[in-house]
């Protein structure tokens, strides 16, 4: 089998192999911003009546909450949790929903791609798998910040979001990129049922199992500790779990990084076993469709 | 001597058979999908032989055609030297680099071009703007990626579109640009996979050109050329493989090949008022027949066949026609050509 260097056979045509860095990848990302950035421009509209669409959604848990927040708060004061529902409820959507970005946009991408030669055509340059599909969601992040900041916006001028007045907001420093790395790797998982057991139909095992059971166990309508006492740990092995009660405590009680210890350690083990593991199971799903020929559709 | 640019020695290359699975979501089909990934684990992918044990080499610079019917393992190969499939046994090299063990330096040598040549692009970008992304993959970043987009944009012909959108541009620019994406990179080998298939006649012949007299010639790329269109093979490729299920029936310059079949001579033979029983008649002369109805009407057809000696056979076939009250109107004795070697051989 042959192997050797460009440089010490000169039977091989020169090539320029760019090795990827952490400069190339960035450089990756910010294309892909601009790429998605120009898409958008294309098709503004859309995004106007997304945004719009946003803010009304904001004005319907308002609403609910203006509804329901008296019997959620003596649940709130019981807990620990501060605030009033609806702050509480919004540190919550808006926590699911950046959470969401790597769990299940990972997945969708491949499935919304897969078709038009995205991933064969990624798959054949010198770029790491990963990185072309982690790039593409740098454009979801900022969507989902400005879709925060019209939360906050219309949940703080029409309702009553109020976080407390020593809010820590350098727990969100912490909690935040953490939360990422934990939920990149259960991302990484959902996605690997591309190719692994061939889910290509926009749902798979993984991504039920998130869809189905974060909403129950997280806690990102109603406290987590209203759930039967055998039914509460299910939730450890989800980000969202720590990340909405650290986020919670930490701006809506003002709690100090010792206060959060048991959210913070929770959250670095989980990331530690979910990371690794995520990504040899991609890693695995990535081979195994170069294998099968599961990976390209032509 | 020049360089070997592409080598395949024993390259084989299994599937299973459902490999693509069902475009729906059900647990059923996860199901399936648990037993191939089994299948996976323990190896044992043997349901569909799409490459077995071919052994090829193509020269620097080389023209290389790939001729096959359908399924005769022609995309799984272009796959295969892309890096996108891991062979099951057997090697490829493509510019020197083992595909499987130096992916990264066999990637950065080959371009893939497919029949559909925009795959992976973004119709609503301009050209130079997909291009630009395409460089980014390369880890070709700043002005490097810059000027390497405009030589590009450049050696193409495509300058004066390169700010438009894809979606406004001809199949034969939107070629073209698919093209330039391998050219970004420099790549020595360029794997076409049916180019021309989904265009006009005027494109694909642009397409042709462009391919033979700029990259080929005057790039000097290595260009390896799938098709099964016998005319387009004749017309641009200096050497020609023939598969068939997976393996190499034969390869070789068009003389080379033709001269396979120049043991059987060949008579055309065009007759009116032709009948079935005069078409049986004709079976029993010629070792393989070919028939090419020109008018239902008068009932004029062309005789293509293949004969073990024309001295012999023409009387025989002249008389066959006449006995069964048909009326010869041209008889020729043309020399094989691709086709003929490619219908003796698959």
């Amino acid at each position: 089998m042959p192997s050797r260097d460009a440089e010490s056979y000169d039977g091989i045509r020169p090539i320029s192999v760019k090795r990827e860095t952490l400069g190339s990848f960035i450089a990756k990302v910010i294309y892909f911003f601009r790429r998605n950035v120009r898409f958008v421009l294309a098709w503004r509209l859309d995004l106007v009546m997304t945004l719009l669409g946003v803010g009304t959604t904001t004005v319907m848990w308002g609403l609910l909450a203006t509804m329901v927040g008296g019997g959620a708060q003596s649940y709130l004061n019981r807990y620990g949790y501060g605030g009033n529902y609806f702050s509480f409820l919004i540190i919550g959507l808006i926590a699911n929903d950046y959470l969401w970005i790597p769990m299940q946009r990972l997945y969708s991408y491949l499935q919304s791609h897969w078709g038009t030669g995205w991933l064969d055509f990624m798959l054949i340059t010198p770029s790491n798998p990963l990185s072309v599909l982690l790039g593409p969601q740098a454009y979801s992040f900022v969507l989902v910040s400005v879709q925060a900041t019209i939360q906050v916006l219309v949940g703080y001028f029409v309702f009553q979001l109020r976080f407390d007045p020593n809010a820590n907001l350098f727990a969100l420093v912490i909690i935040i990129p953490m939360s990422m790395i934990a939920a990149i790797g259960w991302g990484l998982m959902s996605a690997s049922t591309f190719t692994l057991i061939n889910a290509k139909g926009g749902s798979n095992p993984v991504l039920w199992f998130l869809t189905t059971f974060t909403p129950l166990l997280s806690g990102v309508y109603y406290t987590p500790e209203i759930l039967p006492n055998w039914v509460e740990p299910l939730g450890l092995i989800l980000p969202h779990t720590y990340v909405i009660k650290g986020l919670r405590k930490a701006l809506l009680s003002g709690a100090s990084l010792a206060d959060l210890t048991p959210e913070i350690t929770g959250l670095a083990a989980l990331s530690l076993i979910i990371l690794p593991l995520g990504y040899m199971i991609f890693r695995w799903s990535i081979d195994k469709g170069r294998r099968d020929g599961t990976i390209m559709p032509w | 001597m020049s360089r070997t640019m592409i080598e395949t020695v024993g390259l084989t290359k299994k599937f299973p058979a459902d490999r693509m699975g069902s475009y729906g979501a059900s647990w059923d089909i996860y199901l399936d999908g648990i037993k191939n990934l089994i299948k996976d684990a323990v190896g044992k992918y043997d349901d569909i032989i799409a490459l077995d044990g071919l052994n090829l080499e193509i020269k620097d610079g080389e023209f290389f055609g790939l001729l096959g019917p359908n399924g005769a393992g022609k995309s799984t190969l272009v796959k295969v030297l892309a890096t996108l499939l891991i062979p099951d046994a057997g090697y490829a090299t493509v510019n020197g680099f083992n595909v499987t063990a130096e992916r990264d330096k066999a990637k950065a040598s080959v371009s893939v071009v497919v029949s559909q040549g925009m795959r992976g692009f973004d119709q609503t970008l301009s050209a130079r703007h997909n291009l630009e992304f395409f460089a980014s993959l390369y880890n070709i970043r700043g002005l490097d990626a810059k000027a390497q987009i405009e030589r590009t944009l450049k050696i193409m012909d495509i300058l004066d579109v390169a700010d438009r959108r894809l979606m406004t541009l001809s199949s034969g620019q939107k070629q073209r640009i698919a093209v330039a994406r391998g050219l970004i990179v420099d790549a020595p080998v360029f794997l076409l996979d049916e180019p021309t298939i989904k265009l006009d006649p005027r494109c694909a012949a642009d397409t042709r050109s462009f391919v033979k007299e700029i990259l080929n010639k005057d790039q000097e790329k290595t260009i390896l050329w799938c098709t099964h269109m016998l005319s387009e093979a004749e017309s641009l490729c200096d050497r020609i493989a023939i598969m068939s299920n997976g393996k190499e029936v034969t390869c070789g310059s068009i003389r080379e090949l033709t001269r396979l079949v120049c043991d059987q001579d060949v008579i055309e033979i065009e007759v009116s008022r032709a009948t079935n029983r005069m078409s049986e008649r004709l079976d029993r002369v010629a070792t393989r027949k070919r028939q090419t109805i020109l008018s239902q009407e008068l009932k004029r057809v062309l005789f293509r066949l293949h004969v073990e000696d024309s001295g012999d056979a023409l009387p025989q076939v002249i008389h066959a026609v006449e006995k069964e009250g048909g009326r010869v109107m041209s008889v020729e004795q043309p020399k094989p050509s691709l086709e003929d070697v490619y219908l003796a051989l698959t």
